[in-house]
């Protein structure tokens, strides 16, 4: 009876979460034409300046699209980019993006653009640059740190390991011991004629 | 002896150092609000839009509005929490009327819906334009309705507010730019 029940919630799950997703990627918004589309914004020249390249089509247009969408991140979503996020929000900053690169807009124009408006934080990959640097070099300085670390304790253990003379039998020791110290070479001596 | 002893004080230095900044890092990032992110266009010239009206589909430019400060807010009929920020600026634009220009914009709606919506909650004495295909949201860096700008009569955004906004910060930022 009660794998019935659980049967029955998995299959209620699967007919509910495709229902939900599809109301959340429902279009609210009021349809606009293909000229809708591809309208640039009022301030994107003010912004930017002239477009820097010639106009994109079929797939090139395509591909540079994609590649520009997976580097915003989508403003109401946060983890994800304009590329992969369903949001409202997200499609229609892919629609802007899509009618800048078909207006002759570069990559980089197009990056800069979003980043005027919502700032650096629209950025997937920060630049390397002022403050961000830290995220950069952070890994690799804990690298080195770590890599120095190990240095320094496996020289130490070689240190040690040559004072406590790990590795040698008692007679060998002695040995070593007395070809090192001729001064316990003679009170050794001292003691066998003594005793 | 001594030696070893050293050894550990600096272990311990190597340890207690990257804790110490990721505690100063964590506790500056905790007295921090999480939501806020603060928008590039502050001082900036606030960006262009030509946007239809709702009434009568005349094309209402930004530019239009310089002169006096502006209120520009946008909202949305599937907006959770406009129903309680529409009655404040219904009440602000009637205690600013013919000293700032408020103005709505309908972000991701269906004029339809709009109008259902504006009927339904009192109406607008203020004009509503609609933002198709959210050109003019992304122009301003809008994350989520409600936001509101205020824009003082030269065109330079001087405020953002993200969420519904309430009269007496209004009031405050409006009379600083009278």
């Amino acid at each position: 009876m009660r794998s019935f029940i659980i049967l029955i919630w998995i299959l209620a799950l699967g007919a509910v979460t495709p229902a939900a997703a599809q109301g959340w990627t429902e279009d609210r918004g009021e349809l606009g034409t293909e000229a809708d589309e591809l309208a640039l914004g009022q301030d994107v020249q003010r912004n930017v300046g002239p477009p820097a390249g010639a106009p994109r089509t079929g797939a090139e247009l395509m591909a540079s699209l994609t590649r520009v969408a997976l580097g915003i991140r989508c403003p109401s979503c946060l983890s994800h980019s304009i590329n992969d996020s369903p949001s409202e929000n997200a499609r229609n900053m892919k629609r802007q993006t899509r009618a800048m690169l078909a207006a002759g807009y570069d990559e980089q124009q197009v990056r800069d653009y979003f980043q005027s408006a919502y700032g650096e934080f629209v950025l997937m990959m920060p630049k390397a640059e002022g403050f961000n640097l830290i995220v950069f070099a952070t890994p690799v300085a804990l690298v080195l740190l770590g890599l120095g670390a190990v240095g320094w304790t496996l020289k130490r253990k070689r240190s040690d390991e040559a004072v406590a003379g790990v590795g040698w039998s008692e007679d060998e020791a002695d040995k070593k011991a007395d070809d090192l110290d001729p001064w316990l070479q003679k009170v050794r001596e001292e003691l066998k004629r003594d005793g | 002896m001594t030696r070893r002893r050293k050894l550990h004080w600096g272990v311990l230095l190597a340890g207690l150092l990257p804790i110490g900044v990721l505690v100063a890092v964590l506790g500056r990032g905790f007295s921090l609000d999480p939501g806020y992110i603060a928008s590039p266009l502050i001082d900036q010239p606030a960006p262009d839009f030509e946007l239809p009206r709702l009434s009568d589909g005349a094309m209402i430019s930004r530019e239009s509005l310089e002169g006096r400060p502006a209120v520009v807010n946008f909202w949305a009929t599937w907006c959770a929490s406009c129903p309680q920020e529409h009655p404040l600026l219904v009440r602000g634009a009637a205690e600013y009327a013919g000293r700032a220009a408020f103005v709505g914009v309908a972000y991701n709606d269906k004029n339809e819906a709009i109008n259902g919506w504006l009927k339904r909650h009192g109406g607008a004495t203020f004009p509503t334009l609609v933002d198709v295909n959210g050109k003019a949201a992304i122009a301003y860096g809008v994350y989520g309705v409600p936001e509101t700008y205020v824009i003082d009569s030269a065109g330079t955004v001087r405020f953002k507010h993200t969420g519904p906004i309430y009269l007496p910060l209004l009031r405050k930022q409006l009379d600083s730019l009278l």
